[in-house]
């Protein structure tokens, strides 16, 4: 096992370099000159003040010179200075990343509390046969809320919950009248938002359990645990759902380093201070230093919640183990 | 007495400006020199706990709880101020009185005088750097408003009167060979922590704003010094009150820019020494200012907390804390600000959108209001375009916009129409100078320029036909509302027009993009205006600025825009400026469209009116109780 | 081997009806079928695949799946009525008094848990011991099937294991608690023919050495003739023949048990003309009024499309369902 484990963080630093290649080079293609593009948002034209600014950025030097320089110093976490912002890229990016993990978290946690649970429920369901109005409407459930785009429903959420009924909050990560630490303050402010972010994952989580649960109870080792006389509940989620997970943890894995690169358009819903909204705003106003350090942010977070969930997978499936 | 009145004539100032800009003279007169004296005795006679106690009364006693939260927070800043302390005993009196509510009665009476002045929650956008509270380090162009709460300039700029205002300076003098500007510091201005503030600390602020070479030069300011900092020798003191800086050249606008610039905020020399300018502005336990709030809290992105300085040099402010909290700025958020508003989690939303201002007139219990703000929407007319090289021509094009028709329909209230080239209400205004529309104008411009009708109804005069093209940069398959409007209109009048698109990524390229000269015919651009500064705008209008797009070059207007940037004395300044603005309406300089305005947003029940939306930046300590 | 005759039968399933309700009708799987098994014997199930020989087995420890359901009949076993047991006595039944292993061996261990676990669980699930004796026993088990190496195979993984190790591990854990009645699904189709012979040698031996009688299901009539003493041939969701085995192959009644036997290829002698059967299977989602074999049947007659034929003794413990032989007297 930490064989398979040492193979596959070896197998991300040849990824991780050609990442880092393919950012510097995004950057340098991205049309318009960032400091040029920053000034005129200042109404700034002077020469003099362009090109002090270039040459604090380095962005006079040879392009291969540039990539080492911005390599060598991101490995040691200085990421810059956001031209935009005039913060440490590696600060913005951290604040970005708490508030974007915060909500990625709690909706693979709505996923996999209500998405599985529901799917292995109506699988189950499915299994022994019951009335078909129950069967159909567990089947049926997950592909309405597939078909509901997310964005929809968060401003009716935002306009019903928030502004109308006042139940919860309407944006932001915090009430300002609470404490910092206050969890229960922010368990209130993620509640819209990881709906909203989280709602198609459900259904589709929620199907793929159902769909590949149901596949998994017509296999003779299930037969065999009820030819064994185990109880239900042993044959249904010791034998059904052991198998079950190794397709739905890499679906959650998935989703999840895919919710790590921050959903725009949620965040600019519920005014969420994100890095998907940071990464937007960035590479609108060319913030070069904020792209490039959260375009590799995100590819290494990416790559290794992959490799989390591989690791995962080899635990739950010993096929892959000893492949 | 003389520093009073002088912070009266600011606030008094701002707020009547607002008002009559925007057409409701009703409120113009409220004098504020009488509320000073009052507030003043007010703080001397109200007992902190009293405030409190008047919560209680009001509110629900889960509210309480919360209070205490705040409470104890607070013992941080314990160590700078006497205040704090106060707040400390506030908590065990609240304690009491939950239990004793009924009872107290006497308790409520006196409290209902100052009803709801506890706590304002402010909603700002913030698409910058965030986590400042020294205002010479603020990078945000529009909403560095928590920093203009907690620091402050020698001068203030008032937006609305377009004049300068006495802040921690109560006089200024311009030289007549404008080289050199003396500011008079006011008397008993002290930092937070007690520190008097003096002429020194000035001379060390300018040299760490405006000299690259200064240890303790504050980066965050990297753009904004850039307007001064080409003008800047040095400062020094010239007696315990007085400093002068010399410029290396003169600037007409020396006063403006190095008292009132958005760099030019004072720090407290000793803490930005110790703590370096980074620590110094982010930490609230780190940071001394002068202004009228101190900061206690900041959590970036999320918000900052300030309480009210009790020994501010101005009248008191209304609120015992203020509350910031941060949205994303830009159109991201914007929607988020009206509905915390809308929903009660915030008490001011500052920056409201237009698409929004239905759900805002509607609300019960909100006021809202769009207010101009100081940026000048315009479209660029190519002179050296053959068409156009006529400058009747080019005046029948700009009558041919009916803004006013267009704007009305579109926007409402939350737009100026604006067919002049100053601001509305500036002394700098010259209202004859104009490019309103004029069909009846249009017809006759034409044929005196020598144009006829032809067969198609298309203007011409020989072989050259009215035919142009209205540039903007956008997707080619959904042109804005407006150049189609526009179009429609000079179609109606005898033109043949017709839209580009360009794509917007090259539109800042101006050596090939739609703004270059061999491209450009008619297209959009903005100018904002730092200071009002009449000089900054109308180097648009001068042969050779980078960002004279109307690639325009008159002799007089070059001569003009040369002299009033040596002009110290105002009124000779402005009648130049008014000669340019009557050289820029006969020459088209540009073709005026609206003035830019400002949306803001308040609970009604909170506070009267929210003045400061009206400048280009606020002053949330301007803000007003509301009446009981 | 008739001596087991004389005892009570360990099952005995009467007029057993199972139906699969689906949206394009009601399959009639099992239909009508009555047998007995009785202690220490091997009864073989023959038949096509769709016959409904599978789903007899399923119907004995109640695992059909919806949409199918028993619909009538009795299954006694031990005495008792499977069918009016209760889902907690069902449970007791299965694994520890009748066992069943299926088709494919490596299909019925779960991949993700270790061979070992699945023994001990099915050990512990019906018997109260500790962990640790547990896996004793399941060593004493891998060994007794003839694993090598029992210690060294308990921790490792279904795909580490061939077919035939698999099987023999399938049948360890159904021989895990002794059980009266062992059914035995296909026990060999997916093995080499090598390996067949020794999983059916080692079924005969356990047979032998723990006297448990034992349902072997299978398409293939030389196995049959291998190893079961008694043998019934399924048609169409219904028993066509039974009876013992040397009975039944030396002289099989029905035109279809003579089709099955015409097409098993004989070994001696190479150079027969092997007859496969034609046609196909029945459409067994309506209801015959004649015989369901009457389309395939070279002996058919008017009778056979008119009538559903009964069965009927043609001799001692020799039952044929077929007009050809009217009752015997």
């Amino acid at each position: 096992m930490s064989r398979y484990i040492a193979r596959r963080l070896l197998s991300i630093i040849p990824l991780l370099i050609a990442v880092s290649i393919i950012v510097f080079a995004m950057s340098k293609a991205l049309p318009g000159d960032p400091v040029e593009i920053f000034l005129r948002q200042a109404d700034i034209s002077n020469p003099e003040i362009v090109a002090a600014m270039k040459d604090k950025y380095g962005l006079n030097d040879p392009l291969p010179n540039q990539y080492w320089t911005w390599l060598t110093l991101m490995f040691r976490g200085d990421m810059g200075e956001s031209i935009l912002r005039g913060e440490p890229v590696a600060e913005l990016l951290f604040r970005g990343m708490r508030n974007t993990f915060s909500v990625a978290t709690a909706s693979v946690v709505l996923v996999v509390v209500v998405g599985w649970t529901m799917g292995v429920v109506a699988a189950v369901v499915h299994n022994r046969g019951w009335h078909q109005a129950i069967t159909r409407f567990l089947a049926q459930a997950p592909v309405l809320m597939l078909s509901i785009p997310g964005f929809g429903i968060a401003v009716f959420m935002v306009l019903a919950f928030g502004v109308t009924l006042g139940w919860l909050p309407t944006s932001g990560v915090s009430n300002p009248r609470s404490g910092e630490d206050d969890i229960l303050d922010l368990a209130k402010h993620l509640i819209l938002p990881t709906i909203g972010l989280a709602l198609a994952s459900v259904g589709g989580n929620w199907r793929l359990a159902r769909n590949t649960m149901i596949e998994i109870l017509r296999e003779d080792y299930i037969r065999m645990a009820h030819a064994k006389g185990l109880p239900l509940w042993r044959v249904y989620f010791v034998h059904g759902l052991r198998t079950t997970l190794v397709p739905l943890l890499t679906s959650a894995g998935l989703l999840f380093g895919s919710l790590l690169t921050g959903s725009f358009i949620l965040e600019y819903i519920f005014a969420w201070p994100g890095i998907g909204l940071m990464m937007v705003e960035s590479t609108v106003s060319r913030d070069v230093p904020v792209v490039m350090g959260g375009t590799m942010l995100i590819a290494i977070m990416y790559l290794f919640i992959n490799l989390v969930v591989d690791i995962l997978y080899a635990f739950v499936d010993p096929r892959v183990r000893y492949a | 007495m003389i520093l009073r009145s002088g912070a009266a004539a600011v606030a008094g100032g701002v707020g009547a400006a607002a008002l009559a800009a925007c057409g409701e003279a009703e409120v113009v007169e409220k004098t504020v020199t009488v509320t000073v004296t009052e507030v003043k005795e007010v703080v001397k006679e109200v007992p902190v706990e009293t405030v409190v106690t008047k919560e209680v009364v009001k509110e629900v006693p889960v509210e309480t709880v919360v209070t205490k939260e705040v409470i104890k927070e607070v013992p941080v800043v314990e160590v700078r101020e006497v205040e704090v302390e106060k707040v400390v005993t506030q908590e065990k009196v609240v304690e009491v009185e939950v239990e004793k509510v009924v009872t107290q009665e006497k308790v409520v009476e006196v409290m209902a005088e100052n009803p709801k002045a506890d706590s304002l929650v402010i909603a700002l956008p913030v698409t910058q750097r965030v986590d400042d509270l020294d205002g010479s380090q603020v990078y945000e162009f529009q909403t560095k408003i928590h920093a203009f709460s907690t620091s402050e300039s020698l001068l203030l700029y008032d937006y609305q009167t377009q004049t300068l205002k006495p802040r921690l300076a109560e006089s200024w003098e311009v030289a007549p060979d404008a080289t050199s500007v003396t500011f008079t510091l006011r008397e008993g201005v002290t930092w937070h922590n007690g520190d008097p503030f003096t002429p020194e600390d000035v001379v060390f602020n300018f040299n760490r704003i405006f000299r690259d070479d200064d240890p303790y030069h504050a980066e965050g300011t990297f753009y904004y010094n850039g307007f001064a900092q080409p003008f800047y020798d040095s400062t020094e003191v010239l007696d315990a009150r007085t400093v002068r800086v010399n410029l290396n050249k003169p600037d007409a606008l020396a006063a403006e820019k190095f008292g009132a610039l958005d760099s030019s905020y004072m720090a407290h020399p000793p803490s930005v020494m110790e703590h370096g300018n980074r620590e110094y502005s982010t930490d609230p336990d780190k940071y001394v200012g002068t202004g009228p709030y101190i900061p206690v809290e900041l959590r970036p992105a999320e918000l900052v907390r300030m309480v009210r300085n009790e020994n501010w040099w101005g009248p008191k402010p209304d609120f015992d804390e203020l509350i910031f909290r941060l949205f994303p700025g830009g159109s991201a958020g914007a929607d988020a600000r009206v509905n915390a508003l809308l929903a009660g989690e915030v008490d001011v939303a500052l920056y409201t959108p237009a698409t929004r201002r239905n759900d805002l007139f509607r609300a019960p219990g909100i006021g809202a209001k769009w207010y101009p703000n100081f940026v000048l929407v315009y479209f660029y007319i190519n002179h050296t375009f053959p068409l156009f090289q006529d400058h009747r021509v080019r005046q029948a094009v700009a009558r041919s916009f009916d803004r006013v028709s267009y704007h009305e329909a579109t926007s409402g209230p939350t737009v100026v129409p604006w067919g002049r080239f100053w601001f509305p209400g500036s002394p700098y205004l010259n209202d004859s100078a104009e490019l309103d529309y004029d069909p009846a104008q249009v017809e006759s411009l034409m044929q005196d320029a020598g144009f006829s009708k032809g067969g198609d109804g298309v203007w011409a005069n020989g072989d050259m036909r009215a035919e142009f093209k209205i540039q903007y940069r956008g997707d080619p398959g959904s042109p804005p509302d407006q150049e189609t409007f526009w179009m429609q209109g000079l179609n109606d009048l005898g033109f043949s027009v017709e839209l580009e698109a360009w794509d917007p990524a090259i539109g800042a390229d101006f050596e090939n993009g739609p703004y270059a000269q061999q491209n450009l015919h008619v297209g959009g651009w903005g100018v904002g205006v730092f200071l009002g500064d009449p000089a900054f705008a109308y180097q648009r209008w001068t042969a050779g600025d980078d960002f004279a797009r109307s690639y325009m070059d008159n002799a007089e207007m070059n001569q003009l825009y040369q002299d009033i940037l040596v002009e110290a004395d105002a009124a000779n300044r402005t009648a130049k400026v008014h000669r340019m603005q009557e050289i820029a309406a006969e020459q088209v300089a540009w073709i005026p469209n609206t003035v830019a305005t400002l949306g803001a947003a308040w609970r009604e029940e909170k506070v009267t009116n929210v003045t400061s939306g009206a400048t280009q930046y606020s002053y949330p300590w301007l803000y007003k109780v509301a009446p009981v | 081997m008739s001596v087991a005759a004389a005892t009570e039968p360990v099952l005995a399933v009467r007029d057993l009806h199972t139906h699969f309700f689906t949206k394009t009708g009601t399959v009639r799987a099992v239909n009508g079928v009555s047998f007995s098994i009785y202690p220490g014997e091997i009864v073989g199930l023959v038949g096509e695949s769709g016959c409904g020989k599978s789903v007899t087995a399923m119907s004995i420890l109640g695992l059909v799946d919806a949409p199918g359901r028993v619909v009538n009949g009795t299954i006694a076993f031990d005495g008792r009525d499977m069918r009016k047991m209760s889902g907690g006595q069902l449970r007791r039944v299965r694994g520890h008094e009748i066992a069943m292993i299926f088709q494919n061996p490596i299909g019925a261990l779960n991949p993700v848990f270790s061979v070992g676990r699945q023994l001990v669980e099915a050990i512990r699930t019906h018997q109260r011991v500790s962990r640790r004796e547990a896996y004793r026993q399941a060593v004493g088990l891998l060994e007794r099937v003839g694993i090598p190496d029992p210690e060294q195979r308990l921790p490792q993984y279904p795909h580490q294991f061939s077919g035939g190790m698999a099987q023999r591990v399938v049948i360890a854990m159904a021989l895990a608690n002794r059980p009266k009645l062992l059914i035995a699904d296909e026990p060999t189709t997916a093995l080499d023919v090598t390996i067949q012979a020794q999983i059916i040698d080692l079924l005969a031996e356990l047979n032998q050495e723990f006297g448990m009688a034992v349902l072997h299901i299978t398409h293939n009539m030389a196995l049959v003739a291998e190893s079961c003493a008694r043998t019934i041939v399924m048609y169409g969701g219904k028993i066509a023949e039974s009876g013992q085995t040397d009975v039944v192959f030396d002289d099989p009644k029905h035109p279809y048990t003579q089709a099955l036997l015409g097409s098993v290829p004989d070994l001696d002698q190479p150079e027969q003309i092997i007859d496969p059967l034609e046609g196909f299977p029945p459409d067994i989602t309506r209801e015959w009024t004649g015989c369901e074999f009457e389309p395939r049947c070279s002996q058919r007659f008017e009778q056979c499309s008119v009538e559903n034929p009964l069965l009927r003794e043609v001799a001692a413990g020799h039952a044929v369902r077929c007009h050809l032989y009217p009752a015997a007297s």
